[in-house]
């Protein structure tokens, strides 16, 4: 994620301690343009509650605990290096300029024992087909479809069924993304840093996916490869 | 006596083998059906 964030000009990276062989309090985030935190955890959520008071955008790598309540006024990106906010994402950069969503289906592999049954989804290799369960949905659109696809690969893998419909028509799109896991999760970690930076995210908690696609254009600048899928 | 024993043996073999048959076929990993098509990179234009 650190090397995602220092390949682009004019990124300062700096590092608050906060786990428990950190000495003394972490400091403060006064002058920073981003604060990003791996997960909202007592060490740090002096920072993110900081971060949030001087109107910084927060972006966090994993989902937001229950219990934590971002101030309405905050911008807090959560899931940023996950496969539901890559899955997201990639939904919104598909979705043409003032088409409207009709039908979509999110798939993304999750860290576990493979399914033996359910929902069959075929990912982009070296994934390839995998049993998925039911998810919950982190786009703000109806009829979504959501596949969370149990893998003890080291590898991971999204994939976005897509319908819609405006004033040129209707269409179907079907992207994937398909790489090494760590590898994955930084540059969407990283990308989604260098998004808040430039002030693609509105006020208010969501995923790493943004209305005008910056998010993904940075990931693929960074290495990310996205395929499509043409039927047989 | 003896037929007795000899039809509960063959019965708790019965049950046995049905039992193993039963749970390897609930083992067995099934594929996921893969669906027909293929996957091209999409290249990003600079």
């Amino acid at each position: 994620m650190i090397r995602v964030l220092q390949a682009a000009p004019g990124v300062e990276v700096g590092r608050l301690p906060t786990g428990p062989d950190a000495d003394g309090p972490p400091g403060s985030v006064e002058g920073w343009d981003v604060l990003a935190v791996d997960t909202v955890d007592a060490a740090s959520r002096p920072l993110v509650e900081e971060a949030c008071a001087l109107g910084l955008p927060v972006v966090v790598g994993a989902d937001l605990p229950v219990r934590f309540t971002p101030a309405p006024d905050a911008t807090i990106v959560s899931g940023a290096a996950s496969g539901a906010g890559l899955a997201a994402a990639l939904a919104i950069s598909m979705l043409p300029p003032s088409a409207e969503p009709l039908k979509a289906r999110l798939a993304w592999t999750v860290a576990g024992r493979p399914l033996r049954a359910g929902r069959a989804v075929t990912f982009p290799e070296p994934v390839g087909s995998l049993w998925a369960g039911w998810g919950e949905n982190p786009l703000p659109w109806p009829d979504v479809a959501c596949c969370p696809a149990p893998t003890d690969s080291p590898w991971k893998a999204v994939r976005v069924d897509l319908e819609f419909h405006g004033a040129e028509g209707g269409g179907s799109l079907v992207h994937g993304v398909s790489d090494e896991g760590r590898f994955l999760d930084a540059v969407c970690f990283g990308s989604a840093i260098l998004a808040a930076a430039r002030g693609a995210y509105p006020r208010g908690a969501g995923g790493p996916g943004d209305p005008d696609g910056a998010f993904v254009r940075l990931a693929r600048e960074a290495g990310m490869q996205v395929a499509r899928f043409v039927a047989a | 006596m003896k037929f007795r024993t000899l039809l509960a043996v063959a019965l708790l073999a019965t049950a046995a083998a049905a039992i193993t048959s039963w749970r390897l076929r609930a083992s067995a990993y099934t594929k996921p059906p893969t669906t027909p098509g293929t996957w091209h990179p999409i290249v990003r234009h600079q």
